[in-house]
């Protein structure tokens, strides 16, 4: 065996080896399969469609004719109030509301898998502790914060991220959390304590690499919240104004009447939008969960 | 931590060794203390260098507990360790890293003692990144290789690259001892080592950790609950009852000649693998008492037969027993050792 | 006629990776009264076997041949409807871990008491609780702990309230799987000294599984090891353990430390057990056995007497030997 296979760069091979396993049992998984695919759709709109097809948000009607305007030759999904074309609209909303569900997650995943990890591991009154903080941070109300960070800060993007993940970390601590308490009492661990092996050296390299498989699941559920998360909040008019989401898309949509006036296709592509995305995500993170779970108590 | 040893100084002296824990939310006693749990209740013996100590009992008896705070991953509530001259219970920092590199341990369940996410190799070289030693990769190479040939694992290149979940339960447990092995201790504690494995591949373990104490002058600390394993493997053994050493002495003069009532009750029930061997059986009535309500006087005698063929003399119930001599090599902690002759 | 006549028993798992032949034509006798135990180290198809009898295996289990006959009757092939009269009213089973297996939320006299209920409905509450007293009392627990819960018992007394449950409708034949196994060897003498007891009570037939063949030799009055899911030796347990004739018998014998003879070293066996996705090819130890010859490897040898009420598979012993 070659120097290669040990030390840093044999690990960082291994992690990409599991990477494209995981990867093909994903992929044998049907319902995971389904959710890639949804997801590779709502992707690849996002990513590509305003570069093709910019949306504009000045590119307002011209005359009352164009407003809410029921889909034709010119506007495959019609216009509406402000005489804007649907279909860019809801192609840009993507975008936004892709981004705000993964920019939330990022921080509340790392926010809730650290304190996660440090509340698991730590005995006394640390773990306590930072419990009690959890506590106090799941308990707050999303709306009820959105609205006075708003009154305060403004609405915008930045906003419903914070809040956003503000209120998600705790329910990930607490899983982690748990899983760290478990892992914690393994003998595995307890061997390498008795090694002499420090606390930063045992939570990075022991129990880090085991819980990751479970956060991973995790996070991709948490992404689904989040992004209806976002459309809730949008849709009660707390929305960024000025960036097109799905939920601000929706919530105009309800504001101008179309409901009432039967202009469909107004509030139907950006609901689309969201089922398909949270199911995509909901999909890929169940199967992830099927294919990862079984591995964590590993024999 | 000095220099060589002189010469017919044990490896480590043990003396009045006591672990206690608070139990947690229970009631208090009668007199308002809280409870305790006397895990470990004034234990002493002597480890010779390069000998086979066993510590039998029962679960609960305290004989895990005494051999997690020899490796100070419990640290004791009172009583010394001492180790080349040092009492080993207050070291800490640098000290107490290097006394990690001297005590080793090995766990008992070959399947939850390695990570699983970690390959053979790490897993060997582990010890040797945290304590460093090791030049380099390739010099930690060399070390790891030769310590899973020592255990017994061939070829070591091939079988370093692998996960614990692609081997046998026998070979996870040379792993474990190769991971012991590689920072070449003095003292290797072993917790049930093989009573996880089948029985067919005990014995090469077994074997393997006799020949590495011929080899590399190792000294044993080997807990167990079978009784006839440590019949077969140690040099001396030690009976625990309740956190104290009852009985302790060569293993086939305690295991032929038990002189404690709690030994020789324990000796009576060993299973053999011949019908009809059974000769009479003393069976203990009900369990040992839970380490937080330690009878008075003598721990075992609620419990004990002897006791009651002599007519319940009050001194069993009265007065705690001290190790006293009984013969060469031999201590028991017993009022009436031969059975019948006060002492 | 013995109470239960397992002949020629064969079971396959079948999992996602191949079938397992985990028994392979494996026959055991059990007479009313009667301790057999089944010998053997794990995966040696011994839990297989005596499960096959009360219809308890997994469902990717299937047997493929054989007849298991209880009381003359024919038990393979019965419907779950069949088999659920049969289960603890005339087989029952105390599981490996069985410590483990009671309720954590309900008292202890309620689960004794449930086997009746369940399957004795007719039974008044009056009865029940007599019968439960009754049982406690039998297994060496006092009447009074009965209101408390699992987790205030020890694993011996809990081990206790396995068997009384398995007793409670006074079944012929108890399969008890590694009963003592996790228990401390005073606690195992205890709960030895309680089945013969029980046993000479109430002439109890029992199937005993272990690992260990000390407490076969201590409690059973015949034995059967297995290995790869074939029946190495069977026969009388005095036989077996004076004069074993088939030379993993012998192995696994030396691999037992002996406290009443000399203090030898425990000897081991080199090799693994076959892998058992792969068919069959002559005998299942001959990778391992000290004494094979070339016919080892080509032909699997059939179970053939030695002795009066001993009986070996292997070339080399008795009547095939020639």
């Amino acid at each position: 065996m070659t120097a290669v296979t040990y030390g840093a760069t044999g690990r960082l091979g291994r992690v990409g080896a599991s990477f494209r396993t995981n990867w093909a049992l994903l992929w044998a998984d049907r319902l995971g399969r389904v959710g890639v695919i949804l997801l590779v759709i709502v992707f690849l709109a996002a990513l590509l469609g305003p570069l093709l097809f910019p949306f504009d948000p000045k590119a307002v009607g011209r005359s009352a004719t164009d407003l809410l305007q029921p889909p034709s030759a010119t506007a495959w999904l019609g216009t509406d109030e402000m005489g804007r074309q649907v279909i860019w609209e809801t192609i840009a909303g993507a975008r936004t509301s892709l981004t705000v569900g993964l920019v939330a997650t990022a921080i509340s995943m790392v926010v809730g898998t650290f304190i996660g990890l440090t509340a698991g591991y730590s005995r006394g009154t640390m773990g306590e502790g930072l419990m009690r903080v959890t506590d106090f941070f799941l308990v707050i109300p999303t709306l009820p914060l959105t609205i006075v960070l708003a009154a305060l800060i403004g609405q915008s993007l930045g906003v419903i991220i914070l809040v956003i993940g503000l209120t998600s970390w705790p329910a990930t601590a607490r899983i982690v959390r748990s899983q760290v308490l478990s892992l914690r009492e393994r003998q595995f661990i307890v061997r390498i304590q008795s090694l002499g092996a420090t606390d930063l050296r045992t939570v990075g390299i022991h129990i880090l690499p085991n819980i990751l498989p479970l956060v991973f699941a995790n996070t991709v559920l948490v992404i689904a919240g989040s992004i209806l998360a976002e459309a809730t909040l949008a849709f009660l008019g707390l929305g960024d104004p000025v960036n097109v989401s799905w939920g601000t898309m929706l919530h105009f949509a309800f504001q101008s009447g179309a409901a009432g006036r039967g202009a469909w296709w107004y509030i139907i592509p950006p609901g689309v939008g969201i089922v398909v995305t949270v199911l995509g995500f909901v999909l890929v993170g169940h199967a992830l969960d099927r294919i990862l779970n079984p591995r964590l108590r590993n024999r | 931590m000095t220099g060589p040893q002189p010469a017919g100084e044990p490896l480590v002296r043990v003396a009045d060794l006591r672990v206690e824990f608070p139990v947690r939310g229970g009631a208090r006693n009668a007199d308002g203390s809280k409870p305790v749990v006397h895990a470990v209740d004034g234990v002493s013996f002597d480890l010779e260098r390069g000998e086979v100590l066993a510590l039998v009992g029962e679960s609960g008896c305290g004989k895990t507990t005494i051999a997690k705070t020899m490796v100070r991953l419990i640290d004791p509530s009172g009583g010394r360790i001492e180790y080349r001259g040092r009492d080993i219970t207050r070291l800490t920092g640098k000290e107490l890293r290097h006394l990690r590199e001297r005590f080793q341990l090995v766990f008992q369940d070959p399947y939850e003692s390695l990570d699983p996410r970690q390959t053979v190799y790490e897993i060997v070289s582990e010890p040797l990144v945290i304590h460093g030693r090791g030049k380099d990769l390739a010099d930690r190479m060399r070390l790891v290789f030769a310590a899973l040939e020592g255990a017994g694992l061939h070829p070591a290149a091939e079988i370093a690259g692998r996960y614990p979940h692609h081997l046998s339960g026998g070979q996870r447990q040379r792993v474990a001892i190769a991971a012991a092995m590689v920072l070449e201790p003095e003292l290797i504690v072993a917790d049930e080592p093989v009573s996880m494995l089948d029985v067919s591949f005990r014995a090469e373990i077994l074997s393997l950790m006799l020949e590495l104490r011929a080899q590399r002058q190792f000294t044993y600390l080997f807990i167990t609950h079978d009784l006839s394993l440590a019949w077969v493997i140690a040099d001396r053994i030690a009976v625990v009852y309740l956190g104290r050493i009852v009985e302790i002495g060569p293993a086939d003069d305690v295991i032929q000649r038990p002189t404690h009532p709690y030994t020789r009750a324990l000796v009576s029930v060993i299973p053999v693998p011949e019908p009809g061997a059974e000769t009479d059986q003393i069976v203990l009535t009900g369990e040992a008492p839970s380490p937080s309500a330690i009878p008075p006087g003598c721990r075992f005698h609620p419990r004990c037969w002897l006791r009651r063929d002599l007519g319940g003399p009050a001194i069993c119930s009265t007065e705690d027993p001290r190790l006293a001599p009984v013969g060469p090599g031999r201590t028991v902690a017993c009022h009436f050792p031969e059975g019948g002759t006060p002492r | 006629m013995a109470l239960l006549e397992v002949r020629d028993l064969t079971i396959r798992y079948r999992t996602t990776a191949g079938e397992i032949r985990a028994v392979d034509a494996a026959s055991l006798d059990v007479d009313a009264g009667e301790a057999v135990g089944l010998a053997g180290e794990s995966g040696c198809g011994k839990t297989t076997t005596a499960l096959a009898i009360p219809g308890l295996l997994p469902v990717n289990a299937q047997v493929v041949s054989g007849s298991i006959r209880l009381d003359g009757r024919e038990l393979l092939g019965r419907s779950e409807a069949e088999m659920e009269k049969i289960r603890w009213r005339e087989v029952s089973v105390v599981f490996q871990g069985a410590m483990n297996a009671l309720n954590p939320v309900r008292r202890v006299d309620e689960q004794i008491a449930e086997p009746i209920r369940l399957l004795e409905p007719e039974t008044t509450s009056k009865a029940a609780r007599a019968r439960v007293d009754e049982l406690m009392e039998r297994v060496g627990i006092p009447a009074a702990r009965g209101r408390e819960y699992p987790h205030e018992f020890s694993g011996g007394m809990r081990q206790r309230v396995m068997i009384a449950m398995a007793l409670a409708c006074r079944p012929k034949l108890i399969i008890a799987d590694e009963p003592v196994t996790a228990l401390d060897v005073m606690v195992q003498a205890q709960i030895l000294r309680l089945l013969k007891d029980l046993r000479a009570q109430l002439g109890l037939a029992m199937i005993l599984i272990s690992h260990d063949l000390s407490v076969i030799a201590e409690t059973c009055d015949r034995a059967v090891v297995m290995y790869a899911g074939r029946t190495a030796e069977s026969g009388d347990v005095r036989a077996i353990f004076r004069s074993p004739a088939h030379p993993y018998t012998q192995a696994l014998i030396r691999a037992f430390p002996n406290v009443r003879r000399e203090r030898t070293f425990v000897s081991g066996i080199p090799g693994y057990p076959p892998d058992l996705m792969a068919p069959l090819v002559g005998c299942p130890f001959a990778d391992r056995c000290i004494v094979r010859i070339d016919r080892c490897r080509a032909e699997t040898p059939a179970l053939r007497p030695v002795g009066p009420a001993h009986d070996v598979a292997c070339h080399l012993v008795g009547e095939a030997a020639s």
